[in-house]
């Protein structure tokens, strides 16, 4: 069976242009943004598209000689990670033969130097500095470079991407950095009209692309929107792309080489009131039949160590896998086994 | 390497599959952190009662360290130090309160002993002055006050035997009340008789532990006493029919001393004191003193005045040796301020004696020194 072509949950990325609809307006204005300031707070619900937005509109704005994004997420301490990506790029670059940087404007001059493209600075799920183990001087250290960076003449510009509910932690900062929410840009759930040109543009496209082959888009559009609506006017993109995806697996199974969407098939699916929570019940069930009886709270213990307690996911290095085990008293086999089943189910993503 | 979730919405999910259990720990486990870290920064407490109390089957559970078990035990200790320090002050509270309300109950009683005490006393000693020296006029009043009180009395009596405990014994109390100062002898009778035909019924409340009738009848046990003890002297009198003459002379005393007939009212207080009636023996004594000195002073300024032409002319024809004779056989060993009024009329005298007898003048010289 081919790979989806849809998200499931994953964010679109630069490379997902073509199937990434829906947003126009929003990444005009976002790019327009970037010209005017160089610090940018990007922020709204989960599940909105935050960060496809960033990874993928306003990404694909700029000229290739114009856009040297770089994502940096906390993990254990922001001020860290910023350091180690901002050297693995000096090395990537070549900046490191041009000086020897004391701080990270420096370094971040030299890898302009050495690419001449500007550079953007991305901090996505920053809400992570203040909901998972908070340190005020690691936050502190943060918006000094911030406000050293704003000050300095570097090519380099910041986009802050956080969930709206944790924005006013920020305000702890203004008076550091008085242009904070000067330039900040809400991202909202999208429009039932727009979400419905969307979907039937995404399966033109598909079908286009010989991924999919579809009977009546515009009524699939219809039909799929009020399964995941419920009569509301919003919808929320994650569970669109997850339902996609679901469809997807639906009429693969089919018969026929290409899988077919058509409008009977989006009314045999029927609406999902709470579609991740049942897949995930499923899958859950699944794992818990192969452990074997003793074994069964084992999938779950794992989720439950990927999460926040203000129920957020949160990051964990391979490294501590090991006390991880001794942690929730399983065994480093069963942990990797249940990593694996998940990263199979798109679920779960590890990355360097 | 790094593993997450693919997006915030399986973690929401995933939070609530978790058992219950295991949420609650999670939360207790970052609360007990941060609440140790507030703590160590030096910008929290310990744990509260509250906390404690609610975490207790979650503690065992939470793999804690010894620094966190440390962190609960010293939370622990100031707890029971607080509950203990909050008991030591609640039970001096306490005793402050029981003794205040001693105080309050001491208060009240001597408030009741000395309501019912001045009326009782006053009754007996007005009574005793009323006997002595009431006019007729003021005795017909009395009278119909001591009818009107006997009514109420009557009616505190008959409402006894009807009413209930406090009800009652507020009739008693305001009947008591009236025994005010210008109250009589048969007030005090009444009193007595009402004290007697209710004790049997007070006692019955103080049996039903009925607190105010308890401390009345403390307060009234002595005042009976007194009541009974006057009684029983004058009740000889009264049997021996003398009661109204004491009452009627002493009344006739007081008009003669008005008019100015000291030898009269020694004449008749001299009656009085045959009958020796005991309780009465200070009274007659002061009486005496009262009637000498009046005289003494009235005979004096009839001296002082035989010399002053232009006050009396009366006076004039009256010989003033006679009166200062007249005023020393009164003499009682005056009090200083009429020494001091004999001294001046004397010198008086003495300057403007004229034509006299050298025997008279030495007479005179004699009672003033």
């Amino acid at each position: 069976m081919q790979e989806s072509p849809f998200k499931f949950l994953s964010a679109f990325e630069k490379e997902d242009y073509r199937f990434f609809f829906g947003r126009e307006e929003e990444t005009k204005a976002l790019y327009e943004m970037t010209y005017d300031t160089r610090l940018i707070l990007i922020y709204g619900a989960s599940g909105t598209g935050k960060t496809s937005l960033v990874q993928c509109g306003l990404a694909n704005q700029f000229k290739e000689t114009r856009w040297k994004e770089i994502f940096i997420r906390r993990e254990q301490n922001i001020n860290h990670s910023l350091q180690t990506i901002l050297d693995q790029e000096l090395v990537k670059s070549g900046g490191i033969a041009l000086g020897k940087p004391e701080d990270d404007v420096e370094r971040i001059n030299l890898i302009y130097k050495a690419i001449f493209k500007p550079i953007y600075l991305i901090f996505d799920q920053f809400e992570e500095l203040f909901i998972i183990n908070p340190n005020e001087i690691e936050q502190q250290r943060f918006f000094q470079f911030v406000d050293g960076l704003l000050k300095s003449k570097a090519a380099a510009k910041i986009i802050l991407v956080m969930r709206e509910e944790f924005i006013a932690q920020l305000s702890n900062f203004e008076q550091m950095i008085p242009g904070l929410f000067d330039h900040r840009f809400r991202v909202e759930a999208m429009r039932y009209t727009k979400a419905e040109a969307a979907i039937e543009k995404t399966l033109n496209k598909l079908a286009a692309a010989h991924q999919i082959e579809v009977a009546q888009p515009a009524a699939i559009a219809k039909i799929i929107l009020q399964n995941l609506t419920n009569g509301k006017k919003k919808l929320e993109l994650t569970y669109l792309q997850v339902y996609l995806d679901h469809l997807y697996q639906e009429a693969a199974t089919k018969k026929g080489n290409t899988p077919l969407f058509t409008p009977q098939l989006v009314q045999q699916t029927g609406d999902f009131e709470d579609i991740i929570g049942e897949f995930l019940t499923d899958q859950i069930a699944e794992m818990e039949a192969k452990l074997g009886p003793g074994k069964k709270s084992i999938p779950i213990k794992v989720l439950g160590a990927l999460i926040t307690d203000e129920r957020t996911k949160k990051v964990i290095n391979e490294e501590d896998l090991d006390q991880l085990c001794q942690q929730l008293k399983i065994t480093r086999k069963d942990l990797d086994w249940c990593l694996q089943t998940f990263e199979n189910m798109r679920i779960l993503k590890r990355y360097d | 390497m790094h593993i997450e979730l693919a997006h915030d919405i399986i973690a929401l999910k995933v939070w609530e599959f978790l058992p219950e259990q295991d949420k609650q720990l999670r939360l207790i486990k970052n609360s007990l952190l941060q609440r140790l870290k507030d703590y160590n920064n030096g910008t929290g407490s310990l744990l509260g009662e509250k906390e404690l109390i609610s975490w207790e089957d979650y503690l065992d559970l939470l793999n804690l360290n010894t620094q966190q078990v440390q962190f609960i035990d010293a939370s622990n200790a100031e707890i029971a130090a607080k509950k203990a320090a909050k008991k030591e002050q609640e039970q001096k509270e306490l005793r402050l309160t029981q003794e205040k309300l001693k105080v309050e109950k001491r208060a009240r009683r001597r408030q009741l002993y000395f309501t019912i005490g001045l009326s009782i006393l006053s009754a007996l000693a007005i009574a005793t002055s009323v006997i002595a020296f009431n006019s007729q006029n003021l005795a017909k009043q009395k009278q119909a006050e001591a009818e009107k009180v006997a009514k109420e009395m009557g009616k505190a009596m008959q409402d006894l035997t009807q009413k209930t405990g406090k009800e009652t014994l507020g009739f008693i109390q305001s009947a008591e009340q009236t025994y005010d100062f210008e109250s009589g002898y048969n007030y005090a009778q009444d009193l007595k008789t009402v004290l007697a035909n209710n004790e049997t019924r007070i006692a019955q409340f103080a049996a039903s532990n009925d607190s105010i009738v308890s401390d009345f009848q403390t307060a009234i046990a002595p005042l009976k006493n007194k009541a009974n003890t006057f009684l029983a002297l004058y009740q000889p009198i009264i049997n021996s029919g003398k009661a109204t003459d004491v009452k009627t002379t002493m009344q006739q005393m007081d008009g003669i001393i008005k008019n100015k007939n000291f030898e009269a009212a020694l004449q008749l207080h001299r009656e009085v004191k045959d009958l020796n009636i005991a309780f009465l023996e200070e009274t007659l004594l002061k009486k005496e003193t009262e009637i000498k000195e009046k005289a003494y002073l009235h005979y004096l300024y009839l001296a002082q005045n035989g010399f002053n032409q232009n006050q009396s002319p009366r006076a004039k024809l009256i010989n003033p040796y006679r009166w200062v004779q007249m005023a020393e056989s009164y003499n009682n060993g005056s009090t200083p301020a009429t020494m001091q009024l004999k001294k001046q009329i004397c010198e008086e005298v003495l300057f403007n004696v004229g034509d006299i007898a050298l025997a008279d003048l030495l007479t005179i010289k004699s009672a003033c020194e």
